[in-house]
């Protein structure tokens, strides 16, 4: 029996990309009167009686002083309570657990979760220089974000024979459904070749094995599940959720196959659901480079260890395979505004859900949708959010 | 921040485990062992060579970082593992290489040389422990 004690009953999303003629405050705006107008049986913005926002960069990257009041007024609900979440690249997901147990809790009946991120406005050489020279002083000197996966990636290759081409897989199939994705930053599908012949950027990885730098915003509203029916006659239902942390630095970790948080995060949320991996029918994991989702569909349970490279060559996790994984394009394709990622991946979840995907729709015939993010230094923050449609 | 990790770099110092026996290093950020959680650590110094556990070469950095910039996550002779940068462009850098460390210059910092530990490659006839 799934846990159940909250209803999602509406989601949106503006269009990914370089939004450099869109302010932090217009994006959130825009993302809010999305999630707003999703709502089958109309939504009248204040009812609104609590937010919480993800936003991960803040100061670091031109946000200074993003708090809990810059969304409640850039919406037009100043004075109502309102939170920031901030936990790495997890920040959208865990914004959606927090404000699921802001409502669980019987403290409010409805609930606005929006993630809201301007990766742009800052030049990549900045953005690098700020990673490359923070943390520990010796142990992180260098190590910009792909340093955090690069190594995951040799040695999975080392251990199990993944190869670049099995990597770049990852990319083509995302791409391929971002190219359906009409809210995905890149809409153009790539092949094997692009993927190997482009530019190296960390060793084993090359440009399009990453994510690129991303603006976006998502919103979620959540509600008592007693009141779902005043807002949707088709209400998704949070059916549980998982966090975990692992530790920090890289020379810290047992194993470099496989990402611990994940696997943990991954087994709280699947109790706390009731079902298992083969029960999901489709998932929305973090795809920040293409070893990571290798990673994710091990580290979830779709996989066995080891053979992710395998299966997404083989086309198990494709649109028409055995278990869809990333549909609306994922990172790679969709984009990877942070604090809004987690968010974006519950709208692609709650459309799945609810039959809405157009041409990306698959088919949910168990009726469970899983969520995912990992990130932080040593990629050691993971929330998992499992979705159904099943009450 | 080097001034805070400056001594226990140079020196290159662990902390040891008096239940479990992990090293974790360095001590400034463990108040805690990695493995067990127990607050009890004894100061070691760590062994100065080790083998290759996985690596990457950071192409994409900027000034004043220079590329090719290799990064190796290292198991030490002692059972200790370290992240550290490799000298060289990475040609040299494999899973299972054995490495020695060595003192080398880091960056400036406010005008002042900082030093700590990078690996170095041992050729295969150097590499027995």
């Amino acid at each position: 029996m799934s846990w159940n004690k909250v209803a999602v009953v509406g989601a949106g999303l503006i269009k990914m990309g370089e939004l450099f003629d869109q302010s932090y405050e217009q994006m959130a705006a825009g993302a809010f009167d999305a999630a707003v107008a999703s709502v089958d049986k109309g939504f009248d913005r204040t009812q609104v009686e609590a937010a919480f926002v993800a936003t991960q960069r803040g100061t670091l990257w031109g946000q200074e002083g993003i708090g809990g009041n810059t969304v409640p007024t850039a919406i037009g609900l100043a004075g109502i309570p309102c939170t920031r979440i901030e936990n790495a690249c997890p920040s959208g997901s865990d914004a959606v657990r927090v404000g699921a147990m802001a409502v669980a809790s019987g403290v409010h009946d409805v609930v606005l979760v929006i993630g809201v991120e301007k990766m742009r406005d800052k030049s990549s050489e900045e953005g690098l220089l700020s990673r490359a020279a923070a943390g520990h002083p010796i142990f992180t000197r260098g190590e910009t974000a792909p340093v955090l996966f690069a190594p995951f990636a040799t040695r999975h290759m080392h251990e199990y024979g993944t190869t670049r081409e099995m990597l770049a897989a990852v990319a083509v199939k995302n791409h391929y459904n971002g190219a359906r994705d009409p809210y995905a930053h890149f809409r153009n599908e790539v092949t094997i070749d692009d993927v190997l012949a482009s530019p190296p950027v960390c060793h084993p990885l090359h440009l399009l094995d990453c994510c690129p730098q991303t603006d976006g915003a998502a919103a979620v509203l959540l509600v008592n599940p007693a009141r779902a029916r005043e807002f949707t006659d088709k209400p998704v239902y949070v059916a549980g959720f998982g966090v975990a942390t692992d530790h920090p630095y890289l020379h810290e970790k047992d194993s470099f196959t496989e990402i611990k948080a994940t696997r943990l995060a991954a087994q709280r949320a699947y109790a706390m659901a009731g079902v298992s991996p083969s029960d999901i029918d489709c998932a929305e994991v973090h795809d920040c480079f293409t070893i990571t989702e290798i990673l994710d569909i091990e580290d979830l349970g779709f996989v066995e260890k080891g053979g992710g490279g395998r299966a997404t060559a083989d086309g198990e996790t494709a649109l028409d395979g055995r278990i869809p994984v990333n549909t609306s394009g994922g990172l790679l394709a969709k984009g990877h505004p942070i604090g809004a990622t987690g968010v974006a991946q519950i709208t692609e979840c709650w459309w799945q859900l609810r039959g809405e995907a157009g041409e990306r729709q698959v088919d949910m015939r168990n009726g469970y949708a899983l969520q995912h993010n990992a990130g932080g230094r040593g990629s050691g923050v993971s929330v998992v959010n499992i979705l159904t449609n099943r009450n | 921040m080097f001034a805070r990790g400056a001594h226990e770099m140079l020196e290159l110092h662990g902390g040891k485990c008096v239940e479990c026996g992990t090293i974790s290093t360095p001590p400034s950020i463990h108040p805690t062992c990695i493995a067990c959680g127990s607050p009890k650590l004894e100061p070691v110094g760590l062994a100065r060579a080790g083998t290759v556990y996985t690596y990457v070469v950071n192409q994409t950095m900027p000034a004043p970082f220079v590329a090719p910039l290799p990064l190796a996550v290292i198991d030490l002779d002692d059972g200790a593992r370290v992240m550290l940068q490799v000298i060289g462009d990475g040609d040299d850098i494999e899973i299972g290489r054995r490495v020695e460390l060595v003192l080398r210059r880091y960056a400036f910092e406010r005008g002042v040389p900082v030093y700590g530990f990078k690996a170095r490659a041992l050729k295969a006839e150097e590499g027995s422990a």
